[in-house]
C-alpha cells in the first residue's frame, strides 16, 4: 500500500464505488433478457490505468462493499470468502496487462491495444468466474454429495453463461471506450506528490 | 443537491440492536455463522432459531424488510430442500409415487438445511439492516487494528471504504444526470439492436469516468492541503464505545453457545 500515493488510493476507492453503483442501478441493462451487468468495467479501468495491485485492491473493496451494503449472500463462511473476497479481487488480474495496453495506446497502435484489452478483460473475468464456479461446486457438494457430477455441471452452466455474457459486454465496451478516450488509462499522472503512509 | 439518498439496506431506528456497538454485532454474527454448522438436533436448532427470532423482534425492523433479504434466496432454499427430499434414502419410506420415493431422513435433512440457510440470511441481514455501512467500516477498522503490527494497511483500507461509501450515492446521481442529459441529446439506451445500445453506453461512460477521476484528484488535493498524512495520530469523528448493553448481549450469546452444545444430539 505504501507504493500508492493518496490520489491513487482515492481513485481505487471511487472506482470500487463506481462498480458498486453500476451494480445497484436496476434499469441499466442492454437488453431485458440479459441481466449481465458491466459493473466490472470501473475495476478494469483502474487495473489498466494503475496496474495489477491497484486493480486487485479495487476489486477487493468492491467485494467488501457488497457485504457491507447487504448485497451479498452469505451461506457458508467458505462460500462468502471465495465469492466476495477472492473472486472480486481477482478481477484485478486484468492489470497484469496494464503496461502493454498503456504503451500501445500511447503509440496509437489501436489493434494491439484492443487485443490486449480483450485479453486483460478475459483474464480478469475468467479468474473471477472460476472462483464463483468453484464456490458453487463446493457449496452443492456439501449439500448434495449423492448427486454425483450434477454440482459441477450445474455450476459450470450457471457461471459459464454469466461469464461469457459479462466478458463479451465488458470487452466490447472497454474497446469502444478506450478507443474513444485512451486518456482514461494513459493519463495516470498525479497532481499530488506525497505518499500516503 | 440531494445527498440523502439511502444506499444499502439500513433501516434507521433506536432499538436495542441498533444501539449495540457495531463491533459487538460483527463479533456475534461472525461466531453465529460458525456455530450454526454445529447444530445437529431438533433442540439445538430450536436454541439458534430462538436467538435469531429474538434478535429480529428486538431490532424492531419491519418483517417485510427481513423478508426482502430472503427473497432472492428462496429458490436456493427450495432447491436444496427438494434435492434432499428426493435423494436421501434414510429412515422410513413415507411416500411412493412412480419413481419418486420420499423417506423421513430426506424430510428431516431438508428441513434442517433450509433452517440453516434461513438463520444465516436472517442474522447477516440483521447486521446490514440495523447498522450503517460507515459504522461497519469503523468497527472493522477497530477489530483489525492489531494487524497493523504485521504491516497490514488497516487504516488505508478503512479510509478507502469510507470514501467508497461516501461516493456511491453521488455516482448514482451523476449517472442518472448524465444519462438524462445524453437522452435529451438523442442518445437512445432502450430501443434498437443490442449493438446500438452498447454503443449508446459510451457517451454515458466517458463523462462519468472523466468526472470520477477529477473528483479523485480534487479530493486528494483537498486532503493534502488539510495536512492528511496517513493514519498515525488521526482522530475520529465517531468514537465507538462498549456499553453495559453490549456486555449483557455477549453474556446472552455465550449462554446461546452453551445451550447449543448442551442440546446437540438431543431429539
Amino acid at each position: 500500500m505504501k507504493k500508492f500515493n493518496l490520489q491513487t488510493l482515492i481513485e481505487i476507492a471511487i472506482f470500487a464505488a463506481f462498480a458498486m453503483a453500476l451494480d445497484i442501478l436496476p434499469s441499466f441493462k442492454p437488453h431485458p433478457s440479459i441481466s449481465i451487468s458491466f459493473a466490472m468495467i470501473p475495476i478494469f479501468i483502474i487495473a489498466f490505468r494503475r496496474g495489477f495491485a491497484a486493480g486487485v485492491i479495487s476489486g477487493f473493496l468492491w467485494g467488501i462493499l457488497q457485504i457491507t451494503l447487504g448485497d451479498a449472500y452469505i451461506l457458508t463462511p467458505t462460500q462468502a470468502f471465495i465469492e466476495y473476497i477472492i473472486a472480486f479481487s481477482c478481477v484485478g488480474f486484468a492489470g497484469l496487462f496494464s503496461n502493454v495496453i498503456k504503451n500501445s495506446l500511447v503509440e496509437k497502435k489501436m489493434t494491439t491495444a484492443i487485443t490486449w484489452i480483450v485479453v486483460g478483460t478475459f483474464v480478469g473475468s475468467v479468474i473471477r468466474y472460476f472462483w464463483h464456479f468453484l464456490a458453487g461446486v463446493i457449496f452443492f457438494k456439501k449439500y448434495a454429495i449423492e448427486a454425483g457430477k450434477a454440482p459441477v455441471i450445474f455450476s459450470l452452466t450457471m457461471n459459464g453463461i454469466t461469464f461469457i455474457g459479462a466478458f463479451i459486454t465488458c470487452a466490447i465496451l472497454l474497446s469502444l471506450l478506450l478507443a474513444k478516450a485512451p486518456a482514461l488509462v494513459t493519463n495516470a499522472r498525479s497532481s499530488t506528490s506525497r505518499k500516503a503512509a | 443537491m440531494n445527498n440523502t439518498l439511502i444506499i444499502g439496506q439500513y433501516v434507521p431506528g433506536n432499538s436495542v440492536v441498533h444501539r449495540l456497538d457495531p463491533r459487538t454485532k460483527i463479533t456475534i454474527i461472525f461466531f453465529f455463522v460458525i456455530i450454526v454448522f454445529f447444530a445437529n438436533s431438533f433442540w439445538s436448532y430450536a436454541v439458534l432459531t430462538l436467538f435469531g427470532l429474538l434478535s429480529m423482534f428486538a431490532s424492531k425492523v419491519p418483517i417485510r424488510f427481513v423478508m426482502k433479504g430472503l427473497m432472492p434466496i428462496w429458490f436456493l432454499i427450495v432447491f436444496t430442500f427438494l434435492l434432499h427430499l428426493f435423494i436421501n434414502k434414510d429412515g422410513i419410506l413415507l411416500l411412493e409415487w412412480s419413481f419418486i420415493k420420499i423417506y423421513t431422513g430426506g424430510v428431516i435433512q431438508g428441513i434442517a438445511i433450509s433452517m440453516r440457510f434461513f438463520l444465516l440470511i436472517l442474522i447477516t441481514s440483521l447486521l446490514t439492516l440495523t447498522t450503517t455501512p460507515i459504522a461497519i467500516t469503523d468497527a472493522v477498522e477497530q477489530i483489525l487494528h492489531p494487524l497493523k503490527k504485521i504491516k497490514f494497511p488497516v487504516h488505508e483500507l478503512a479510509l478507502m471504504m469510507s470514501i467508497s461509501l461516501r461516493f456511491i450515492p453521488t455516482l448514482l446521481q451523476e449517472t442518472d444526470k448524465i444519462s438524462k442529459a445524453q437522452a435529451s441529446r438523442g442518445v437512445d439506451f432502450r430501443t434498437g439492436p443490442v449493438k446500438e445500445r452498447l454503443k449508446a453506453v459510451i457517451p454515458l461512460l466517458v463523462p462519468l469516468f472523466v468526472s470520477a477521476f477529477k473528483r479523485a484528484e480534487e479530493l486528494a488535493m483537498a486532503m493534502e492541503a488539510r495536512g492528511y498524512q496517513g493514519g498515525e495520530g488521526r482522530t475520529k469523528l465517531r468514537e465507538l464505545k462498549i456499553s453495559k448493553l453490549d456486555i449483557w448481549i455477549y453474556i446472552l450469546f455465550i449462554c446461546v453457545i452453551i445451550g447449543l452444545f448442551l442440546t446437540r444430539n438431543y431429539g
